[in-house]
């Protein structure tokens, strides 16, 4: 029985010992996430400086579209077409009526 | 703006492979008895469970989906070539020096190692399986129980079977000192 009970004791330590000499030691570092955390991250500082930057472009290409509307006034709608001027280089076809002929 | 949900497996890889990486290990250890292939299957798993993680894939048991997949690819390296032809000729293989010399004092305990791996390739995958649990992981038997899904009744009695076996075995081989 005590022979035995040495025996088991034994058998433990081996199976112990052989398994620990298997497993690395130290185990290996998770390589995936060591690799994700090496990539360059822009920063938030970065982020937000790009984004104001493109807000503030459209902008001032909003502001600019009102000031040159504003100084060229838009014809009211009925006058188009009728300044007799327009018409300069354009070809007259025969039996069509040129546009203010009969002004 | 509202954000995004964070997908679990991608937040949480490097806990999932803390707890779970030395089971996944044994797992194949236990199949091949081959420390190396057993390292290389539980990478593969886990860059498997990564990919998955990266492509907005959700697994509700991490646990279960790694020692699945880890099982399949043991089970595949059976047939892999790699495993029938290595990847240089023997000769060319035993020339290789290890980076390590090892000293006289090793040899002794690699000579008892070799000898144990070679009772523990005989003994059921099963009894291999358990023993790999209890010594390399130190799984108490309700942990072996819940990890293999059977009762810790059974385990007791296959350890120590399995124990009584390998220590037979190996006093016939002539194991005289177990260090």
């Amino acid at each position: 029985m005590n022979e035995k009970r040495i025996k088991n004791a034994g058998i433990d330590g081996l199976l112990s010992n052989y398994f620990q000499a298997q497993m690395s030691n130290p185990w290996p570092a998770c390589q995936a996430t060591a690799a994700v955390a090496e990539l360059p991250r822009r920063s938030t500082r970065w982020l937000t400086f790009s984004r104001f930057a493109v807000a503030a472009s459209v902008g001032l290409l909003l502001v600019g579209y009102l000031a040159l509307a504003g100084f060229f006034p838009r014809e009211p709608a009925g006058k188009i077409n009728q300044d007799p001027l327009r018409n300069i280089g354009s070809k007259q076809v025969p039996g069509v009526p040129q546009p203010g002929a009969n002004r | 703006m509202k954000s995004r949900p964070k997908n679990p497996l991608a937040t949480d890889f490097d806990a999932i492979y803390q707890r779970h990486s030395r089971e996944v290990w044994a797992l194949v250890y236990a199949r091949w008895l081959n420390a190396d292939v057993a390292q290389d299957i539980m990478q593969e798993a886990f860059l498997r469970l990564w990919k998955q993680g990266q492509s907005g894939g959700v697994i509700q048991n991490p646990r279960a989906w790694l020692l699945r997949v880890a099982r399949n690819l043991a089970e595949d390296y059976a047939k892999s070539s790699f495993r029938r032809n290595g990847t240089q000729a023997p000769q060319t293989m035993n020339g290789v020096r290890s980076r390590d010399l090892a000293p006289l004092d090793r040899m002794g305990r690699d000579e008892t190692f070799k000898q144990v791996r070679e009772e523990l390739d005989r003994l059921a995958p099963a009894d291999r399986e358990i023993l790999t649990l209890r010594y390399a992981l130190d799984y108490s038997a309700t942990d072996i129980a819940e990890f293999l899904e059977i009762n810790a009744t059974a385990v007791h009695m296959r350890l120590s079977r399995a124990r009584q076996r390998l220590a037979e075995r190996l006093t016939e081989q002539g194991v005289k000192e177990l260090p």
